[in-house]
């Protein structure tokens, strides 16, 4: 499971390509609504809520799915790095394990176990990933709610009483908006959490690999010391 | 060199899960006041009402007050879930600043290992 994870992280470039593309397609998308919405507040009142829906219906349906879509964006960039510094640690690893594999393997000191936080940083990633693409659903599903209330003119929507299913379906899209905007932050903040678990593991492997360096010093010193006095003990503490 | 010195502990390293802890927590809570404070405010005011009761409220009415917290809360539930943001930045920048040190320490532990490289090669 971990080899296969540590093969996918080496295509952290194309995660973070595709959250970059999104971003940028994000602000041609916002582009083209802008335009969408100038159009729609060129002309009268009643001309806009009574003839105008289409545009109307346009507008705030972008509106409602097109921050979830920027934010799959960022979350794919931040995945991306994620998975950076998941083939920096395996990296580190690699060239610890090359290093220590050239020590007589009776004197190989052994590997430090790695943080538990390491192996798990790929998954919480993930979990955050889902978090964005889930938010970008529900948001798809409110942008067709939303299409679906402003065919009808405003006039219309306005007059809709309690049980009606056009004053429901206000209520689906304003409820659901309470919840999504934060929502979306927690999967920020997921992705956060698997960027400080990777860093404090690229930590950890520095400070035991230089632990390591500075054993087998010690243990090369000690070779030195029973070459020249071959009666005093292999595994003596550094000079 | 005889004597490697290592490091003292670094305090950024025990900072940095208090700021993510409290980058978690902030933006958790701003998660739960959404679903467990605004959304059913929300779905109380627009699902009950036909917009004419909803302008025609009074003041000190309970729909007016709904409108008040689906009004107010927002405006500060945002910048608490940057605030939580900020806080796993801050912490995630805390770890980079222990970098330096650990590559300082391991640039000494190389300097010391090179003489015995040389030293044992001659042999």
């Amino acid at each position: 499971m971990q080899a296969m994870i540590g093969k996918m992280a080496r295509m952290y470039p194309v995660l973070i390509a595709m959250g970059f593309m999104i971003v940028v397609i994000a602000l041609f998308v916002g582009y083209a609504n802008a335009q969408t919405a100038a159009d729609y507040f060129a002309h009268s009142k009643e001309l806009r809520e009574t003839t105008l829906m289409v545009q109307r219906a346009s507008f705030e349906g972008v509106g409602l799915w097109l921050p979830y879509f920027k934010f799959l964006g960022l979350g794919l960039i931040l995945g991306g790095i994620v998975m950076a510094l998941r083939v920096i640690i395996d990296n580190l690893k690699a060239a610890g394990n090359e290093v220590l594999s050239k020590l007589p393997s009776e004197k190989r000191p052994r590997s430090p176990a790695s943080p538990w936080f390491g192996p798990v940083m790929p998954m919480v990633m993930m979990a955050g990933e889902l978090t964005f693409v889930v938010a970008l659903i529900v948001s798809l599903g409110l942008a067709r709610t939303a299409a679906q209330v402003f065919a009808h003119p405003v006039p219309e929507i306005d007059a809709a009483g309690a049980g009606t299913p056009l004053l429901a379906q206000v209520q689906a899209i304003v409820t659901s908006s309470a919840w999504l905007v934060p929502f979306k932050f927690l999967g920020v903040a997921t992705e956060f959490l698997a960027i400080a678990m990777g860093l404090a593991t690229i930590i950890f492997i520095l400070g035991a690999q230089t632990e390591l360096l500075e054993t087998g010093i010690r243990i090369a010193r000690g070779e030195q010391a029973s070459a020249r006095h071959p009666e005093a003990p292999t595994h003596g503490p550094a000079a | 060199m005889d004597h490697l010195t290592p490091p003292a502990p670094a305090w950024q390293m025990k900072v940095f899960p208090l700021f993510s802890l409290l980058g978690w927590v902030l933006i958790l809570s701003s998660f739960l006041i959404g679903l467990i404070g605004l959304a059913p405010t929300a779905a109380s005011y627009w699902g009950g009402n036909a917009k004419a009761v909803r302008d025609a409220a009074e003041a000190g009415s309970a729909l007016l007050g709904q409108l008040q917290v689906l009004s107010v809360i927002p405006r500060w539930l945002e910048p608490l879930a940057f605030l939580g943001v900020a806080a796993f930045m801050t912490g995630i920048a805390l770890e980079f600043s222990t970098i330096p040190a650990v590559l300082k320490n391991r640039g000494q532990v190389m300097s010391a290992c090179f003489p015995l490289i040389v030293k044992l090669g001659g042999k």
